[in-house]
């Protein structure tokens, strides 16, 4: 079965600062992957240079079998690729509503307004609400809700808990249970490492740019994840 | 009581000065781009009405209609080819670039034709010299009256185009915040290229009533440049309607200052402008 | 649980002068001595060009030291070069001695921006921008308006005449190589001054450098106003070495074209750049001036290519390729193994 992400020695830098090394993985298809490390590990980096928001200096990222390295972000998004990107930003001045129907590309069978609406029903009574006066867990579910419009094959979700309240967390956490569920395929950055290996199928560990550490959420104990985490012990790979 | 029909065609005026306005705001709101050509442009869509003229005996409203496409793909060209890059570049790359673009214009239109002054009301029939009596003091031009008509035609129909089209929805959203918008799949290129050429097409719309209810020559565009930016800035930069608005008062004050004096009315709008942005530095309000 | 290996820091220590900056220093103040003889060595042809070379960096300078350093973009800078040159007019008219009146003149111009300041710098980018366009305008009409200084047909300083044409050139090309070099070292005082810290700070991001302590408002105020007297002298100067003035030219928005033309090809935000801009501004006009429409279609069209092509700048390409710093503004780390 061929891998539908294929990320290969992919670097990608700030200016002068590299921020992704040399990293390679695979994700294949209904599998969902947490990608765990401290701040400044590079995790955001790398989504975005997944989603095409940021241009590589090195490497190459597949999908589906083609090379969309060179590809831009919104033609990936064409290809199934969306990303929840790290803060929300939905677009301020726009209603829930609109943030959602901007984001629209129909499907056969696929989702739609009211299906995401349905999905996440806190969403229902606030659909002419400016996305400005939204609360931090309603932006979320809307910025969750936005990258499903566009009936992604592959979501990306890059801190989706960060800066909201524990309850808000679980009505997240609970949409996503369903989505995995389904069948969805994801790559999900989440700081809380509970959280990360009770939703994901595989870990990856991010350090200083680096992929220190890769297994299945079963094999790996919660020990040798937080010392790759904090590359205690050495890179492992 | 003939401040009554100061403030009347005062109306009519701004009229004119939301037309011109209308593509400069567009382009402001949706790229954040000064665009010092816009008067220029203007004056491109006279002249290339009065090139279809001189080949066709038609009126000059219907000549507009050739001229439209042009310059619709001629705005789309200017945002692909030079604005692109010119944002990516920096702030003053665009104010820079369009100046030159202005300069270039200008000049060029000097080459072609004369710098003789014209006007496309002889042309356009009785609707350019017609008037209607209102009461013994009033008097509405007909095409100051069609010119406001427009102005809210053109207004209102990119009001309902922003917010109630798809596309108009991912335009705001790529004013807002293009990198996301490119993330959710809105190609953020072409819709500046869109919104410049939408800037380019309403500019000349705007370039043919001037023509025709006024005169023009190869210079001048910067002065209904400065008087656009105006009426920009007095509406408050946030909507459409504002700019109506905003042509309008500048319109009163322009002929309320030419009746204290008649050569005041330029100063009198300028006089305005400064004291409505003074006012709202004062007020501490943040326009965007 | 294992200890991380101790690494020793490298150390590092701060220089403002590199032998670089030692020899470009030496280079410019012996240049500049050089200019002085000008009008000595050369023909009045070419101390007028000469002239007018500096009045462009003078305001290639001033331009660069708002927009480059203060972030202010004006498109209206051309209000104090109007206001300079009639206030000049204003000053002999009143029998002033010219020079002096030039002088007295652009301070006059600091007076405005010191005046116009509380309001102004309440404006934020476009406003600011078009804002001092439309003041520059509304200057143009109201001095239209005064009979006494020669109206809309313009006017010219026939207190001059009282000089041999020698003399005025000469003295003209002295008080604008006095100027310039009093701007050049004032700005480059002032860079390497707290203030220049402040200045990149507010540059890089305003809420931060205001969250330590930067006055903000008071930085750009003191470039506002500098910039101010800088263009006010250099309008005065324009009078004095072209002899004729009008509103509409002297008030006109080509002088912020010609500003952010030089400044935008010599490299916006750099202390050298203005001057990269100003020379070649400086050799256009002289090459080309004569060809008429072309001319200026070839200027807009190559501010357009700069623009599209080089957004950095001769000087700004240069420092970025070679990372170069030549003249002492800023601060350089030195490891030390």
């Amino acid at each position: 079965m061929t891998a539908l992400l294929s990320v290969r020695d992919l670097d990608a830098r700030h200016g002068l600062l590299p921020a992704v090394r040399d990293v390679s993985f695979e994700v294949a298809e209904g599998e969902t992957v947490a990608l765990v490390g401290a701040n400044g590990a590079g995790k955001t980096t790398l989504l975005r240079t997944i989603a095409g928001a940021h241009r590589p200096s090195g490497g190459s990222v597949s999908f589906d079998g083609r090379d969309v390295t060179r590809v831009r972000a919104h033609a990936r998004v064409g290809l199934g690729i969306a990303l929840v990107p790290e803060g929300r930003k939905l677009f301020p001045q726009l209603t829930v509503e609109e943030n959602l129907l901007v984001a629209r590309r129909p499907r056969e069978n696929g989702w739609n307004l009211e299906r995401v609406l349905e999905a996440f029903p806190l969403l229902q009574p606030l659909r002419t609400r400016i996305a400005a006066t939204l609360s931090g867990g309603e932006q979320q579910a809307t910025a969750i809700g936005r990258a499903l419009m566009t009936n992604p094959r592959l979501l990306l979700l890059d801190e989706v808990s960060l800066g909201l309240a524990p309850v808000a967390v679980d009505a997240v956490y609970r949409s996503l249970q369903t989505l995995i569920e389904s069948g969805a395929t994801m790559v999900l950055v989440e700081q809380d490492l509970a959280r990360a290996l009770a939703a994901a199928d595989r870990v990856i560990c991010m350090l200083e740019g680096r992929v220190v550490l890769t297994g299945t959420s079963s094999e790996l104990s919660r020990e040798e994840i937080t010392g790759a985490y904090f590359g205690l012990h050495g890179v492992a790979q | 009581m003939t401040w009554v029909n100061d403030v009347v065609q005062g109306i009519l005026l701004g009229g004119v000065y939301a037309l011109l306005a209308c593509g400069l705001a567009l382009m402001f709101g949706v790229m954040r781009i000064i665009n010092l050509a816009h008067g220029d442009l203007a004056v491109v869509g006279a002249y290339l009405v009065l090139v279809v003229l001189d080949h066709a005996n038609i009126s000059p409203f219907l000549a507009l209609v050739p001229v439209l496409p042009v310059m619709l793909i001629a705005g789309y060209g200017l945002q692909r080819i030079v604005l692109d890059r010119a944002l990516r570049a920096g702030v003053l790359v665009p104010l820079l670039s369009t100046f030159g673009l202005s300069i270039v214009i200008q000049n060029i239109l000097l080459e072609k034709f004369s710098p003789d002054v014209r006007s496309l009301g002889g042309q356009a029939g009785s609707i350019a010299t017609g008037s209607w009596s209102v009461t013994n003091a009033i008097s509405i031009s007909q095409i100051g009256a069609l010119i406001v008509v427009v102005a809210i035609a053109v207004l209102g129909g990119l009001q309902l185009f922003l917010s109630r089209t798809q596309a108009g929805r991912r335009m705001r959203a790529t004013a807002q915040d293009p990198d996301t918008a490119e993330l959710v799949g809105v190609d953020s290129r072409a819709v500046y290229a869109r919104a410049t050429a939408l800037a380019v097409a309403i500019a000349a719309v705007a370039g043919l009533f001037l023509a025709i209810r006024s005169t023009f020559y190869p210079f001048a565009g910067p002065t209904q440049l400065i008087f656009a930016f105006e009426a920009v800035v007095i509406g408050g930069m946030t909507s459409l309607w504002g700019t109506l608005a905003g042509g309008m008062i500048l319109g009163v004050a322009q002929t309320v200052g030419g009746q204290i004096n008649t050569q005041y009315p330029v100063l009198a709008g300028h006089i305005v402008f400064l004291a409505v942005l003074a006012l709202r530095a004062a007020l501490g309000r943040q326009i965007s | 649980m294992t200890q991380p290996a101790v690494v020793e820091a490298p150390r590092f220590s701060v220089e403002r002068w590199g032998r670089t900056s030692v020899l470009a220093v030496s280079f410019a103040v012996a240049l500049a001595v050089g200019f002085a003889f000008v009008p000595l060595l050369f023909s009045l042809n070419t101390t007028e060009k000469a002239t007018s070379l500096l009045i462009l960096v003078l305001l290639a300078v001033m331009w660069n030291a708002l927009a480059g350093y203060g972030g202010l973009v004006s498109i209206g800078q051309q209000a104090f070069i109007g206001l300079g040159a009639y206030g000049t007019v204003w000053l002999c008219n009143h029998n002033w001695n010219p020079y002096r009146a030039m002088i007295v003149a652009a301070l006059f111009c600091g007076a405005v921006a010191v005046g116009l300041s509380p309001v102004v710098l309440r404006f934020r980018g476009a406003q600011f921008a078009i804002g001092m366009w439309v003041i520059a305008e509304a200057a143009a009409i109201l001095v239209s308006l005064d009979q006494s200084l020669g109206a809309g047909t313009g006017t010219s300083l026939i207190e001059l005449n009282y000089y041999t044409p020698t003399q005025r050139q000469h003295d003209t090309y002295w008080l604008t190589f006095g100027i310039t070099v009093f701007f050049l070292a004032l700005l480059f005082v002032l860079l390497r001054s707290r203030v220049g810290s402040s200045l990149q700070a507010i540059r890089d991001d305003e809420e931060a450098a205001a969250s330590v302590g930067v006055s903000v408002l008071r930085c750009k105020w003191i470039l506002f106003v500098v910039a101010g007297v800088g263009c006010g002298a250099a309008g005065a100067l324009t009078l004095a070495n072209t002899l004729f003035i009008e509103p509409t030219s002297i008030f006109g928005v080509d002088w912020t074209a010609y500003m952010i033309f030089m400044v935008l090809v010599g490299g916006l935000g750099t202390f050298e750049g203005p001057i990269v801009g100003a020379i070649v501004l400086f050799v256009i006009q002289n090459e080309f001036g004569n060809n008429g429409v072309w001319y200026l279609v070839g200027l807009g069209g190559a501010a357009m290519a700069f623009a599209l092509l080089a957004p950095r700048g001769v000087w700004g390409t240069l420092e970025e390729r070679f990372g170069l710093r030549v003249m002492p503004v800023g601060y350089r780390l030195r490891r030390q193994s």
